[in-house]
């Protein structure tokens, strides 16, 4: 599998060090940041191929995060692509994360294949 | 006694000096030394939580055994810190990943310490306890009464903590009074109660009736408040227990129809039209499209609309004019089912102000987003 470079923006630590330690098994290159504004950052600074975006964090949520990077001008927001991981689950939760850019959804609770396997589906679309 | 005072008083105020002076360096130095303390002691729990977590993220993943993981634990630091990372990870994980963790949360030091913590006053630590007796695939039936004797708890968390554990691990006579002492405890919240008939559905085997019996039981007893009757109604919808629908029907049909309480006329509509009982239509059409009360109104024509029966068409188009918005917004949704009905020809007053076309609006908007 080709190595990608992925950020992982997660409040969670042990959730964040499960991710983290399995996409490092798998040879991806991953950086972790735990609150929104650090996460922002990393976006511009780190150029993932894909971002793990929790909803819920400190600072800028997700769904904030998605629209100011999809409302600066001088970012080219298509450059990397969004698996959204929460415990949201509310339709209109889930909708407005894929109508601000996120290509998949994972549930929280769950299972690792699963999220690897939807991981690995973003990552080759 | 005052000559001594007198002849001595620059002694005393010495003594009572130096006696100020040491008992301050004596403080301070007791508040240093308890600050360092405390400080290696956050900095040992930390190196223990660092160490740990690296460990049960191996586990977790398969890459380190059981065995191996339980070699590296011996104070009772290690098993404290080893359950709140473990507790983290649990809620956010299902499948192997999750029977890995119940395993390491079961080890006996951890169980030890839970039953420990029944011994203590603090209702707090006992809802813990029994949470976490909750979570466990088996436990000792000889702690089992001590769990149930929380669920007539004035605490609402340890009540509910304690019924969650009854259901997973008691008796259906335990079930049944467990849940019996939460519906009579005010301060449970519906959406605690939800979790509870959520889990029982959980553990019930596909079927079995035992579940939606007991619901009805309830129900038929008469014994509650209309919010906790209302709820008992919508969760035999929301678990789909069809078999209630008799039951259902029946007790709807005993609506009285001046003084009925639109909490549970509004439930039982509801579950009533979810599980399609036509049977209802007649009154729908003549008693609850004209009641007092505006959510029994909203709910009939949401009702009606999942039939689309002829007879109710013109009904749903009356209901359109109704003084509330959202018994408006619900007929013209449930009209916008048959197939036959264009919205915007429909001949109504009020159809041209700037509501309407919200109104339409709304109902698409509703549909795209199936809600």
């Amino acid at each position: 599998m080709a190595q990608s470079k992925i950020l992982v923006i997660e409040d969670e630590e042990m959730t964040a060090r499960l991710v983290t330690y399995r996409l490092k098994s798998l040879g991806h290159e991953v950086q972790h940041e735990k609150d929104g504004v650090k996460g922002l950052k990393a976006i511009k600074e780190f150029k993932p191929d894909l971002v793990v975006l929790d909803i819920m964090l400190p600072g800028l949520s997700g769904f904030e995060i998605l629209q100011k990077l999809q409302d600066d001008e001088d970012f080219d927001s298509d450059k990397f692509k969004v698996l959204m991981l929460s415990s949201k689950k509310r339709s209109e939760d889930v909708s407005r994360g894929f109508n601000l850019g996120a290509m998949e959804y994972v549930p929280k609770p769950f299972k690792m294949d699963e999220f690897l396997l939807r991981l690995n589906r973003v990552l080759n679309q | 006694m005052i000559d001594y005072l007198n002849t001595h008083a620059e002694q005393i105020v010495l003594i009572v000096v130096i006696f100020l002076a040491i008992f301050s360096i004596i403080v301070f130095v007791g508040a240093i030394y308890s600050r360092w303390m405390l400080n290696l002691k956050d900095k040992k729990e930390r190196e223990i939580r660092e160490r740990l977590s690296g460990l049960v993220i191996q586990y977790v993943s398969g890459d380190l055994s059981f065995e191996d993981l339980k070699s590296e634990l011996s104070t009772e630091t290690d098993y404290s810190i080893l359950m709140q990372i473990s507790n983290q990870l649990e809620k956010n994980l299902e499948g192997e990943e999750e029977i890995r963790l119940k395993r390491l949360l079961n080890l006996p030091p951890i169980r030890n310490f839970f039953i420990g913590r029944f011994e203590t006053k603090d209702p707090l630590e006992r809802a813990k306890a029994c949470l976490y007796f909750a979570r466990q695939n088996k436990i000792k039936k000889s702690i089992l009464p001590k769990i149930m004797s929380y669920s007539s708890s004035k605490y609402p968390m340890l009540a509910y903590a304690s019924c969650m554990a009854i259901i997973v691990h008691g008796s259906t006579r335990q079930q049944r009074e467990a849940i019996h002492n939460l519906l009579i405890n005010e301060g449970v919240s519906d959406q605690a109660l939800n979790d509870i008939f959520k889990e029982f559905q959980v553990q019930s085997s596909e079927e079995s009736e035992v579940e939606s019996h007991l619901l009805m039981r309830f129900i038929a007893d008469k014994a509650y408040s209309d919010r906790r009757t209302a709820l008992l109604i919508r969760t035999l919808g929301e678990l789909n227990f069809y078999q209630s629908a008799a039951f259902l029907l029946s007790e709807f049909e005993s609506l009285s129809e001046d003084h009925y309480s639109p909490v549970i006329a509004t439930a039982l509509i509801d579950v009533l039209a979810q599980f399609g009982m036509s049977e209802i239509l007649d009154d729908l059409h003549t008693i609850y499209t004209s009641s007092e009360h505006r959510e029994v109104r909203e709910s009939t024509a949401k009702a009606l609309g999942l039939f689309t029966d002829p007879v109710s068409k013109p009904i749903l188009k009356w209901l359109m004019l109704d003084r509330d918005f959202y018994v408006r917004f619900y007929a013209a949704k449930s009209l916008s089912n048959y197939p036959d009905v264009q919205m915007n020809e429909l001949n109504l007053p009020g159809m041209e102000s700037d509501e309407y076309s919200e109104l339409l609006g709304e109902i698409e908007t509703s549909k795209e987003l199936e809600y």
